[in-house]
């Protein structure tokens, strides 16, 4: 059976909807508006809408009237596919009641303009909440990297902590048993055992700095040390990098070439020419080595120390003259001084 | 006598260490650093016969790392490798390196020269497990190795998806891992998690 739609029962149809809707010709002309969008005009301008377009402009325009307020926050629940305001408008606004409704203003053609207005007091408050979980995440991330960041500090002043205590613990024990021997009258007696005791305490005092100094930063004097160890002297010439992460870079390299220039060639001296020029430092790594190479084929080692260069936009060259050496350029980037010797 | 390297950026282990070298009748010192990637150098020419070799060393340099290429390249140089962290794989890692010992600083009832006897007598010396970590509601005996795979890869900043490339899984898979180590351990979420596996040094991916 056919039934009829008259206009009277399409403007109850729209009525009974629960948000408010307007549908306007482009020019603003009023089509069709229900009951609720014009309850909800009143509030915010006082006045039906009489002109879509005009009400709009308006909206936009609003200044907080007592009895609703404006909302302007970042993390309002807006469409993900509209960022720019492309294909429609959103406002929103908090009435007196604490009601938050979002307004949206669609062009449906080419002639009609629907302006929809939606509660969304629920969705504005998860989403106040999503915000507020999402800046503390954000917050324990930050701590969370730090503390990775510090982790072998934190646990070498752990076990500071503990080699402290064990001194405290054998101090303890030996002044222990001494008031003991005392106070027994049997000092004689133990006399060897509590000697034994208090020797073997002074000596672990003797070797054991009292106060704790944080390791020397430098990386040139180790190196150097375990150079001299095995024979083989290095000589740097020319400025070292200020950064403490170029210096890793440079002396990740130099480790690599004295160990290929020792193992290989039998080198006993290693050269380090640093140059710089507008960009990086220039690396030339060389050795006295009595090995004659033409080629080379890049084992693990030069190969790891490649990668590493080149992840931290350093670059790295194996020269086959005769002998063995390696070109390094490090860019100036890394060359901002970092605070503390330890990273 | 028995030539030993130490390895180790603790200025006060490592001069305990040293004490406890000078008072063996067996062991004399041949160097001692805090650099773990010098410890490949110091091996070339000379005659190290044991290395005492600390996992976090300065620079951020790995012992385990350094470990693998001498043992590489001088595979009767015995190495313990000592640490104080209860981090997980370490174990693991170090017997893959070859690594003739293992020795907790903190945990444990063995003395570090027992351990170098032992060693030097031709036993490989490990702890029977990794120390036991309270994590939440759970503690890191009750994690599966699949489980510890997945917080390893949210400890590095992976995302889900990424987790399921590098594991070779599902994304639901990675999903209900997750779910069941938040309910192990009755975390709200995997910042909480990985800040605390972190904190107690259950797993530090950079070594």
């Amino acid at each position: 059976m056919k039934k009829k739609t008259s206009a009277k029962m399409i403007k109850k149809a729209i009525d009974s909807y629960p948000g408010g809707i307007c549908f306007s010709a482009l020019d603003g002309r009023v089509i069709l508006v229900n009951e609720k969008m014009n309850q909800l005009m009143l509030e915010l301008t006082g006045h039906t809408i009489l002109n879509a377009k005009v009400v709009w402009e308006e909206l936009a325009n609003f200044a907080n009237n007592g009895k609703a307020e404006k909302l302007n926050q970042s993390w309002l629940p807006k469409d993900p596919d509209n960022e720019n305001g492309s294909t429609h408008q959103q406002l929103f606004f908090r009435f007196s009641d604490s009601s938050v409704w979002r307004f949206e203003l669609r062009f449906l053609d080419s002639n009609t303009v629907q302006i929809e207005a939606a509660e969304i007091t629920e969705l504005y408050r998860l989403s106040e909440e999503l915000y507020e979980n999402t800046i503390r995440l954000q917050d324990m991330q930050k701590r969370q990297k730090a503390l990775l960041d510090s982790i072998v500090e934190v646990n070498l002043n752990k076990e500071i902590l503990t080699a402290k205590m064990h001194i405290h613990d054998e101090l303890g024990h030996c002044l222990l048993a001494t008031t003991k021997a005392i106070t027994e009258d049997s000092l004689a007696e133990n006399a060897d055992t509590l000697r034994k005791s208090w020797n073997s305490t002074i000596q672990d005092f003797s070797n054991i700095s009292t106060v704790w100094t944080v390791p020397d930063s430098s990386l040139q004097p180790e190196l150097m040390q375990v150079a001299e160890l095995i024979g083989c002297k290095v000589v740097f010439l020319g400025e070292q990098p200020k950064s403490r992460k170029a210096l890793q870079l440079l002396y990740a390299a130099v480790r690599e070439a004295l160990t290929n220039a020792v193992r290989y060639a039998d080198a006993t001296e290693l050269t380090v020419k640093i140059e710089q020029n507008e960009k990086s430092y220039h690396i030339e790594i060389s050795n006295n080595g009595s090995v004659t190479v033409s080629k080379i084929t890049e084992g693990n080692g030069l190969s790891a120390l490649r990668q590493r260069l080149e992840q931290e936009g350093a670059s790295l060259e194996v020269c086959c003259n005769g002998s063995v050496s390696l070109l390094v350029d490090i860019p100036f980037d890394f060359d901002k001084p970092q605070k503390g010797g330890r990273k | 006598m028995i030539q030993v390297l130490v390895v180790e950026d603790s200025r006060i282990t490592r001069d305990a260490i040293e004490s406890q070298i000078a008072k063996s009748k067996k062991y004399v010192l041949y160097a001692s650093i805090e650099n773990a990637a010098n410890a490949e150098i110091a091996c070339l020419r000379g005659s190290v016969d044991l290395i005492l070799m600390d996992v976090c060393t300065a620079d951020e340099e790995s012992g385990l790392k350094a470990a693998a290429k001498i043992k590489q390249y001088n595979p009767k140089i015995k190495i313990v490798i000592m640490t104080s962290m209860p981090e997980h794989s370490f174990i693991q890692k170090a017997k893959t390196c070859g690594c003739n010992g293992f020795w907790y600083k903190e945990y444990g009832s063995t003395a570090l020269m027992e351990v170098c006897d032992r060693v030097m007598n031709g036993e490989f010396v490990y702890p029977e497990d990794t120390p036991v970590i309270r994590i939440g509601y759970s503690n890191s005996a009750e994690f599966t190795s699949r489980e510890f795979d997945i917080i390893r890869e949210l400890v590095q900043g992976r995302k889900y998806e990424e987790i399921a490339a590098d594991l070779d899984i599902t994304l639901n898979t990675v999903k209900y891992h997750i779910k069941n180590i938040l309910q192990k351990t009755g975390y709200q979420n995997t910042l909480q998690l990985v800040a605390e596996v972190v904190e107690k040094r259950l797993i530090l991916p950079k070594y």
